[in-house]
């Protein structure tokens, strides 16, 4: 069995609080070459469902903790994003104060065809201001001992 | 592009959602580690992601979803992502010629919210899909 901290496995934590701004919506919308209203254009923006702008759901990746929980797996020199689950709930605006909470739920590991791979599953919630929470991303990350290949 | 509205009662179990392309290049990478303020240097910087044993940079895992996401709002105005799971089984690399597909296998009416399943994909010209899985759209019913 892989040697990582168990005591850590659904503890909490609070990663810390973010500013959404227009101009992080915009860069990030460009950046993936959105063209709709409700995430390229504030004035446009008002006139579409949304009511104003919004940022597309993947905007989650803009806020990035410097500390996320960490298990201490000893095992791996390389690690990768495996997969990601993710649901929203209601779409993040300017103005809004992104608080990040998140746990890890489990580390396994499984023997693929390039080998031992060890992963380590965090869940995090994206809490508004309010309370509410408007998304929670389910992130899945192997560690392995190069690069070279992937499952 | 910003699509026509898509209604729940016009879509049917294996329709197709509009592709969208993605040609990822070392600059639209940048772009985007940089709207995301990632430090990590293995999406930026050749020699670093060799020194990790891999042929070079890769896009980050999280830009895959992101065009997948954009996918379904080009497609259908007013649609609404739910929810988007997916397995990471490649590297999206710069130069890669790739198409991000989807397909409606399931309808669900919930009320007000009638959503469908879709498998979602990222196919490269070979037909490998480094990214795949599935999402759940809410889609506007006709009044």
């Amino acid at each position: 069995m892989v040697e990582f901290d168990r005591s850590i496995l659904g503890k909490e934590f609070v990663l810390g609080t973010f500013q959404v701004t227009e101009d992080r919506i915009l860069a990030f919308a460009q950046a993936v070459g959105e063209t709709s209203p409700q995430y390229v254009n504030p004035e446009a923006a008002q006139k579409t469902a949304s009511g104003g702008l919004v940022a597309p759901p993947i905007f989650y990746d803009v806020f990035r903790a410097d500390q996320p929980p960490d298990p201490k797996v000893r095992f791996g020199k390389v690690s990768f994003n495996a997969g990601q689950r993710c649901e929203f709930y209601s779409p993040m605006r300017p103005g809004d104060t992104i608080t990040l909470k998140a746990r890890i739920t489990d580390v396994y590991e499984k023997t693929g065809r390039t080998g031992k791979m060890v992963f380590i599953v965090r869940e995090t919630t994206y809490e508004n201001q309010n309370g509410e929470k408007v998304a929670v991303v389910e992130q899945s990350q192997v560690r392995r001992e190069s690069g070279s290949a992937r499952e | 592009m910003s699509g026509r509205v898509v209604y729940f009662e016009d879509v049917d179990i294996g329709d197709e959602i509009t592709p969208l392309p993605m040609n990822p290049t070392s600059e639209t990478i940048a772009a985007y580690v940089n709207a995301c303020r990632i430090t990590e240097k293995r999406f930026t910087d050749d020699a670093y992601a060799r020194s990790l044993g891999m042929d070079g940079i890769i896009a980050p895992g999280n830009m895959g979803l992101a065009y997948l996401s954009r996918m379904i709002n080009d497609w259908a105005q007013g649609a609404v992502l739910r929810k988007l799971d997916v397995r990471f089984r490649g590297f999206v690399k710069p130069g890669a010629q790739l198409t991000c597909k989807g397909l409606i296998v399931e309808k669900h009416v919930r009320g007000s919210e009638n959503s469908v399943e879709c498998d979602v994909f990222i196919e490269n010209e070979n037909g490998e899909r480094p990214v795949a899985g599935s999402a759940t759209v809410i889609l506007p019913t006709r009044g």
